[in-house]
């Protein structure tokens, strides 16, 4: 039996805060017996079987949807009812203003709260959903049925099958929001002066004169075809560019090249678009395989704020946010790869307390592994200081084990000066990673510093059968 | 790495070893991060001189002699703060970690089962400390408790834990754990 005050020590002594009186006294205890040493020793196996077991992934995990959000807007009404008045008359004024937009037109097609009724096939119900601030639309198609909606911008928005979205235009600001619900929306957004805010389940977007398809279905996902768009899950936030999808998984944003399936746009043909010419100017990104095997066009992203440019010697990303408490992470293509050195470039654009960079290893599931030089020296992470980092990493398939036998890191001004790091075998239940690993895609994960990242490679890879 | 022979070996020794590795440098180095630094360095030392390891002897007992080296080394580092147990002590819990290693090392499958088996809140403290990482003062000012008495409620958590895996080792599985 351990007394209560060997209890305390011994469990300062895990964490590392014990003082040397402390030692003291759990010294001469532990010299009293063999026992006592037999139980100190099985406590402290039991204390880092707990560390291995219970011990999370790094968290980079979305945050809940709404509802604390709509909560705070309910409690927040009756404060703010005076505002609410204001824009009531606002209200008045523009719904006046939009009434004469409407009304003004010659021809006699339906007209709604949030545009006119350009072509319907088959069964298409639009209900006013407007209130006291705003003015709203709500779409639903049946199936087989869609619809095309213009606004007075000239904004067109086509509603495919099976399909419930919202448009809201708050007059007091004239923000304008389109929510999908489910389904398939196209739309071409007029030049405004304002971004229109678009979610997609967990999927936000600003967007300012540009071409998209937001999908809620078997996936969810935002296409965008020309121009850029403002994207954000969760705390993670990116910058999509024409000829990309950005998508969720289970663990952040997901953003892929647009799929070159035109007929999934013949749709629209029906409804007055130009299916061919949807495609046509999107700004895929240029020279994303690179020779070294990973593919640039898909990206993982979760935590932080992402800027993600392609050149011809491939992508830099940028993290701007030091302040994500739990960190951010990116990595490359799909998850395919058993073997590989993955390498790239940092550039410390700011930093925090106790920076980090880590290697890291994102799974189908979207779970990851990452890994770190404990010892890095501070001048390396210091702002402004520019390094290498280099992993050699493996999966063994069968045994599920992740190896990563090696980590170097090194300034890009003394290459010689290299630190040296690893030897991490991560078997199955050793880790935060609670599904099957399998094949991997390599990443990076950022601790409390805003980072440049360049020149990825992966080398000597071998990808999953 | 990984696939050649000579690394599937490697894996083979290492793995079923790893744990009782970090428990032997947990009781020798003070705090968990500098106990990781240790044991990073000890896996990496493994691995780059496996080459060195005579296949006629055992593995753990080359792993555990690279791995003493290297606590040691550690140990003289921390010495400068007087953080470390004496040379003395040092070395009879080095005796005493060898000699029970065997009947430690099967411990780890009945952990789990033993975890299942505590009350909810107990759980909800070891989740704090290890899996959320929680300081002691932060989880005393949510559990509304002292430092002192978050300490003591952990280590009686774990030491419960213990008892039911020595029982479950035993063939005697406890039915319900009393913290």
């Amino acid at each position: 039996m351990i007394p209560a005050n060997i209890g305390v020590l011994i469990d300062e002594y895990l964490d590392g805060s014990i003082g040397a009186e402390g030692m003291k006294t759990l010294e001469a205890w532990l010299k009293q017996s063999q026992g006592n040493m037999d139980s100190f020793l099985s406590h402290v196996d039991v204390h880092v079987r707990l560390e291995s077991a219970m011990a999370a992934a790094p968290q980079l995990h979305l945050e809940p949807e709404t509802g604390t959000a709509e909560q705070t807007e309910r409690v927040s009404f009756w404060r703010r009812l005076p505002v609410r008045l204001a824009a009531a008359a606002t209200l008045i004024v523009s719904a006046g203003l939009i009434w004469w937009l409407v009304t003004e037109k010659p021809d006699n097609s339906p007209k709604y709260a949030m545009g006119r009724m350009i072509k319907q096939i088959g069964q298409v119900t639009v209900t006013d959903r407007s209130t006291v601030e705003d003015i709203a639309s709500e779409v639903t198609t049946g199936p087989g049925s869609s619809c095309r909606i213009e606004q007075p911008d000239r904004t067109a928005l086509a509603a495919g099958e099976q399909t419930r979205l919202e448009w809201r235009r708050h007059e007091a600001d004239r923000a304008q929001n389109l929510t999908v619900q489910k389904g398939l929306a196209y739309v071409e957004f007029a030049p405004q002066t304002r971004p229109y805010k678009v979610q997609v389940g967990r999927l936000n977007a600003e967007v300012l004169g540009t071409r998209i398809l937001a999908e809620q279905g078997v996936r969810t996902a935002l296409s965008v075809f020309h121009g850029r768009m403002k994207t954000a899950v969760g705390n993670s936030r990116t910058v999509v560019l024409g000829g990309q999808t950005a998508g969720v998984d289970g663990n952040g944003m997901v953003v892929t090249g647009l799929p070159a399936l035109n007929n999934q746009y013949a749709w629209l043909g029906q409804l007055g678009f130009e299916p061919d010419s949807i495609t046509k100017g999107s700004e895929l990104p240029a020279a994303l395989a690179d020779g070294n095997a990973l593919d640039f066009s898909m990206y993982r992203i979760s935590g932080g704020d992402w800027s993600i440019t392609y050149g011809k010697q491939g992508p830099v990303a940028v993290q701007n946010d030091i302040s994500s408490p739990e960190g951010a992470a990116l990595s490359f293509g799909a998850s395919r790869w058993l073997k590989g050195v993955w390498s790239c470039k940092a550039r410390m654009l700011q930093t925090s307390t106790n920076p980090a960079i880590n290697v890291a290893f994102t799974f189908a599931s979207g779970e990851s592994e990452s890994f770190g030089a404990k010892n890095t020296p501070p001048l390396l992470l210091a702002k402004n200081s520019t390094f290498f980092i280099k992993a050699y990493f493996e999966i063994n398939g069968e045994k599920d084990i992740l190896s990563v036998g090696r980590l170097e890191l090194w300034p890009e001004n003394n290459p010689k000066d290299k630190l040296v790091a690893g030897g991490w075998v991560m078997a199955p239940g050793s880790s935060g990673v609670k599904n099957v690993r399998g094949p991997c895609a390599p990443g990076l994960h950022m601790y409390r510093c805003a980072v440049e990242l360049s020149e990825f490679r992966l080398e000597n890879a071998t990808p999953a059968k | 790495m990984g696939t050649d022979p000579k690394n599937e070996e490697f894996l083979k020794l290492y793995v079923p070893m790893q744990l009782s590795l970090r428990s032997f440098v947990a009781a020798h180095v003070i705090g968990f991060h500098k106990a990781e630094d240790v044991f990073q360095e000890i896996s990496l030392v493994l691995w780059n001189q496996f080459d060195r390891y005579d296949p006629t002897r055992s593995f753990e007992a080359w792993a555990y002699g690279v791995a003493w080296n290297l606590v040691m080394k550690a140990r003289r580092t921390a010495a400068r703060d007087k953080h470390v147990f004496s040379d003395e002590l040092a070395e009879g819990l080095t005796q005493r970690f060898i000699a029970t290693a065997d009947a430690a090392s099967g411990r780890g499958e009945y952990l789990q089962e033993c975890m299942r088996k505590l009350p909810e809140d107990s759980k909800a403290v070891l989740a704090m400390k290890y899996t959320e990482r929680r300081r002691i003062d932060d989880m005393a000012s949510l559990l509304g408790r002292t430092e002192n008495a978050v300490r003591m409620l952990l280590f009686r958590i774990r030491s419960a834990l213990e008892k039911c895996i020595a029982h479950s080792a035993e063939n005697h599985p406890a039915e319900e754990l009393k913290v």
